[in-house]
């Protein structure tokens, strides 16, 4: 969930009204627009907006919109004026296949300042992260008006023409240099992956105003303090995503003194609605109609007409109740608006979480363990018994550790794609592997050291949907000074005596043992576990100094589960 | 007192004769001709008879249920052997038989006990009575014993099982699922839009081979999922795509517990019905005193024509006494992909003087229930039950959970 740093104040004036220094009572104006405090140091506020659709409230702008409601300043849909314009945008018809949609909006009069414009800087580096998708479904441009030519173009360059000077380098790069040099180039470059040609925006004049959703020009595309007027551009591959983001960059601003325009994107191909030109931004509501018996089903409380006509008010909808439904007019920019479901949420929210008495429900089940854990904690009962402390390891291993520690050769196993430490790269086969670590961390602790664990191990298996065999399985590691053959022996028979299986034990080799102290248990016939004394050579490896002895069942084998 | 006779010794050494014909005989039928070459044979015969090992037809030998079951056991007589050789006494009636088939007799040495004070109790000193004339050596309780390690359970498994026996008692059922799951179950049927940033490397372990496993099986979900993500469903907008189907095919390690609910829904469940789990789930993270790369999730749902949002709340409050033994419980605004509303419980901990969000929680989407065919509202919620345990024990490392260190584990209290 995005992370916001706020200026207590800034957002104080923004709202219109003081807040509470105290964390826990801010914390409860705060849940309205979905937030919570992270830390409070004077004037700094940080806050994680609870919320990874709601791409509007990433900003001190959208939490202090939000609260203007809950705290019965303002009610139902923030009202932005937008002028109507000449400003327009032609699209290229070879940036269907790239990047097809760009939305923009002219913002004239908007009083910066350095907070406000790292507000502005934050607020489009979190939405272009996890919104946009690291840019790849959206990415916003702004720009000094002032330096610009209309119209606009958004159109495509080769990668070897229409160099610029990019923000942050003094020399003109072509889009191909920038990719290889410049480091957002690298950071994005793979969002243009196989793309012979790249989005270029250029003004009228020919001046290179971006290459989007890379880099902006050092000269056009920088705003600082002192920038009076701007232009918001916003490119993408979602037009819903691309119209929205727009709208709350745009709303911003406004909230910041800006006056608002239209500009017209004209396009050779048809939009999502079917239309080939787009006014924006757009504040548009749409409406969704609702009946107010499901509002009610769905929270569990009756909620009278008026008081959901309220409650959606305060969380900034508009709305009438007719009959018995109420129509929901929803703002343009609550792109996370997909179903009724969220505007019931809303009216809960506005309602105050707090302010719902819970009642528990009774549940009309019995209930049960599934057979695999009544099995596996009869068969932990046992182990106990035996005077073996149980152990809790991870699945998550190494080749290391599972096979070249254990004298064996690698055998098949599952590895991860994606590890983030050398420890952890594999899933386990076996448990054996992870008793011996264990141990091997214990050398000045008490002895007879006899430890056990029951747990799941995986090996690939193509008959399987998911890849892999997965199997319950038991293993026992004893170490002491008299560890051997006969004692492991009774320890396994008895196991297994317990367990009601029927089985036979025969002589067997395997690296990890001594030659001529080792068993395999096979179970109808099938082989099911192994025991024995643990060779020198492995003991050596896990760096152990008393002999062991160990044992380690496939409880699938037993079929009683 | 008592001791073997030659007899008696070389049955304790090779086996009694009876034994011994059953074991044969479960490998191989024998008949009455057979046994004319077997040393003792008759004896062995006429004691598996009356044992009732074993039928005699037609001069074929068979083995009864009886003799089966006698094959993995020892018998009082075997065991009277053994206490006999070792102190010289045995159960009366067992020693009656013995008696009667001349494998033990009595003995009349006696070891004659010289000491001046008694140290360690024998079975000389108690069945000869020595211990009323010769006095006890005296020994001091105080004195320091050897540290014993029980053999236990592991802490945080224990918990684990409180926890189970508590939902069980509440009405839950238990599921279970695999560690190696399908993305389709993993996100694409918990609504997750395929280009979700929580799908990434970051957030999830991709197996490395094989890749991809196989959904056919779910062909009519998988297709009904795939509308709801692009077009949308149940009056949705949906997400607008993108979807494949061979992103829904590649092979994760399970990254939440709610997979498994995924798992429950397609697998016809019952109407009223609670299901849990504890799942083990994996995160790319770095292990350290905070994070886990491997950890579980308490995961439920129940479905019901009448369960609501205030019924979720209270389900919550529920829990927190049940298993954390709290009844202050507070709740915020939570967003989750699958669930709307969405609430996150949080319970107040004393020690630590803050409330700790500890229950996310919420109504599956409809997006999400109606593609998978569940036509009832379904509470769900997922919590981080490590962390109930490390509240509760005042834990501070969650690596503890998992520790190596013998010392902590035979530290830990059972009660």
């Amino acid at each position: 969930m995005p992370t916001i740093e706020l200026s207590l104040n800034d957002l104080e004036k923004l709202i219109g009204k003081k807040l509470p220094r105290d964390i826990e009572k801010l914390n409860e104006v705060l849940q309205y627009a979905k937030s919570e405090v992270e830390r409070l140091e004077g004037d700094n506020l940080t806050v994680t907006v609870e919320d990874g659709n709601r791409m509007d409230l990433w900003c001190a702008e959208g939490i202090a919109r939000e609260l203007r409601g809950a705290l019965g300043i303002e009610r139902g849909i923030a009202e932005y004026d937008i002028a109507k314009s000449d400003f327009s945008v032609t699209v290229d018809k070879d940036l269907e296949k790239v990047r097809p949609f760009i939305a923009c909006a002219v913002v004239k009069g908007a009083k910066l300042s350095d907070q406000i414009l790292k507000q502005l800087m934050q607020q489009q580096e979190k939405i272009d992260g996890t919104y946009g998708r690291n840019r790849k479904r959206s990415s916003i441009g702004l720009y000094d008006l002032d330096k610009i030519k209309w119209p606009l173009k958004y159109t495509v360059t080769k990668p070897g023409e229409n160099a610029f000077v990019p923000l942050g380098f003094d020399k003109s790069m072509t889009p191909g240099e920038i990719l290889e040099l410049h480091p957002k180039g690298k950071e994005y470059g793979k969002l243009l992956e196989g793309c012979r040609v790249y989005p270029i925006f250029k003004d009228a004049s020919g001046q290179v105003l971006s290459f989007p959703p890379i880099i902006n020009s050092n000269d056009i595309g920088k705003v600082t303090a002192d920038t009076k007027n701007i232009l918001i551009e916003v490119t993408g591959t979602d037009w819903r995503t691309v119209k929205s983001v727009l709208l709350v960059m745009a709303m911003s601003l406004a909230d910041r003194g800006g006056k608002l325009y239209q500009v017209t994107a004209n396009y050779p191909y048809k939009l999502p609605d079917g239309s080939i030109s787009a006014k924006t931004p757009d504040t548009e509501p749409w409406d969704m109609v609702i009946k107010q018996d499901d509002i009610n089903r769905m929270l569990g409380f009756e909620l009278g007409a008026t008081e959901m006509e309220e409650l959606l008010k305060k969380a900034r909808y508009d709305a009438v109740a007719e009959l018995d439904m109420v129509k929901v007019f929803v703002p343009a920019h609550r792109a996370d608006v997909m179903h009724p479901v969220d505007v019931i949420e809303d009216i809960a929210i506005a309602k105050g979480y707090d302010n719902i008495e819970p009642i528990i429900p009774e549940l009309p089940t019995t209930g049960s363990l599934t057979k695999l854990d009544l099995v596996t904690n009869r068969i932990r009962e046992v182990c106990v018994g035996l005077g073996c402390q149980e152990v809790l390891t991870f699945t998550l291993t190494n080749k290391k550790n599972m096979f070249e520690k254990m004298g064996s050769d690698e055998g098949k196993i599952i590895e991860v794609e994606n590890p983030v430490s050398l420890e952890f790269t594999c899933l386990r086969s076996k448990l054996m592997p992870g008793l011996f670590q264990v141990l091997s961390a214990n050398k000045h602790r008490d002895y007879p050291q006899n430890i056990f664990e029951v747990g799941d191990c995986v090996v690939p298996d193509e008959k399987e949907e998911n890849g892999v065999k997965q199997t319950r399985r038991l293993a026992i590691l004893m170490s002491h000074d008299k560890a051997n053959l006969t004692g492991i022996k009774s320890v396994a028979e008895a196991l297994l005596r317990n367990f009601g299986a029927e089985f036979e034990i025969k002589p067997t080799s395997h690296p990890s043992f001594i030659e001529s102290r080792c068993g395999e248990i096979k179970i109808g016939g099938r082989l099911a576990g192994i025991f024995g004394e643990v060779h020198p050579k492995v003991l050596r490896n896990w760096d152990m100094d008393l002999p062991a002895t160990a044992i380690e069942i496939e409880l699938d084998a037993l079929k009683k589960f | 007192m008592y001791k073997l006779t030659a007899e008696g010794e070389k049955y304790l050494r090779e086996g009694l004769p009876e034994k011994l014909l059953i074991k044969k005989l479960a490998q191989m039928p024998l008949t009455m001709q057979d046994l004319k070459t077997m040393a003792g044979s008759q004896i062995a015969v006429s004691w598996a008879k009356k044992n009732g090992w074993i039928n005699l037809s037609g001069g074929t030998l068979e083995l009864t249920e009886l003799g089966r079951k006698a094959l993995g056991m020892e018998t009082s007589i075997e065991d009277g052997l053994r206490e006999i050789s070792r102190v010289g006494s045995t159960s009366e009636p067992v020693l009656e038989v013995l008696l009667g088939r001349s494998l033990a007799e009595e003995s009349k040495e006696r070891k004659a006990f010289t000491e001046k004070e008694i140290a360690q109790l024998t079975t000389d000193i108690i069945v000869s009575r020595a211990w009323e004339k010769i006095p006890f050596k005296e020994y001091d309780a105080n004195a320091p014993a050897p540290v014993l390690h029980p053999g236990k359970k592991q802490a945080y498994r224990a918990f684990l099982d409180d926890v189970k026996r508590e939902l069980m008692a509440m009405g839950f059922t238990e599921v279970e699922g695999p560690l190696v799951e399908l993305s389709f179950f993993n996100a694409d049927a918990l609504f997750m839009p395929q280009d979700h940033p929580a799908r990434g490397i970051h957030d999830v372990y991709f197996v490395k081979e094989p890749k991809y496993g196989t959904v056919k099986r779910y062909d009519q979900f998988l297709k009904n999922v795939r509308k709801a993500h692009v077009e949308g469903v149940a009056g949705s907008k949906g997400w607008g795509g993108p979807f494949s189907e061979k992103e829904s095919g590649r092979l994760v390690l399970r990254s939440q517990g709610t997979a498994l609910s995924a798992r429950t829904l397609i697998g016809k469940p019952k109407v009223p019905g609670a299901y849990f789990a504890v799942a083990r789930v994996f995160r790319p993270e770095k292990l350290d005193a905070t994070h886990l790369m491997e950890f579980n999730q308490l995961e439920g749902i129940i479905l019901n024509k009448d369960v609501n949002f205030r019924k979720l709340l209270g389900l919550l409050k529920e829990f927190a006494v049940k298993i954390t033994g709290t009844d202050k419980v507070r709740f915020r605004p939570a967003y989750f992909p699958f669930t709307e509303p969405s609430v996150q419980g949080m319970i107040w901990h004393e020690g630590l003087k803050k409330w700790i969000e500890i229950m996310p929680a919420g109504i599956f989407r409809p997006e999400l229930t109606e593609p998978l065919g569940i036509k009832v509202p379904v509470l769900a919620w997922g919590f981080g039950v490590d962390r109930l345990f490390m509240i509760k024990e005042n834990i501070t490392d969650m690596r503890d959970l998992f520790t190596h260190d013998l010392k902590l584990l035979r530290d830990s209290k059972v009660i």
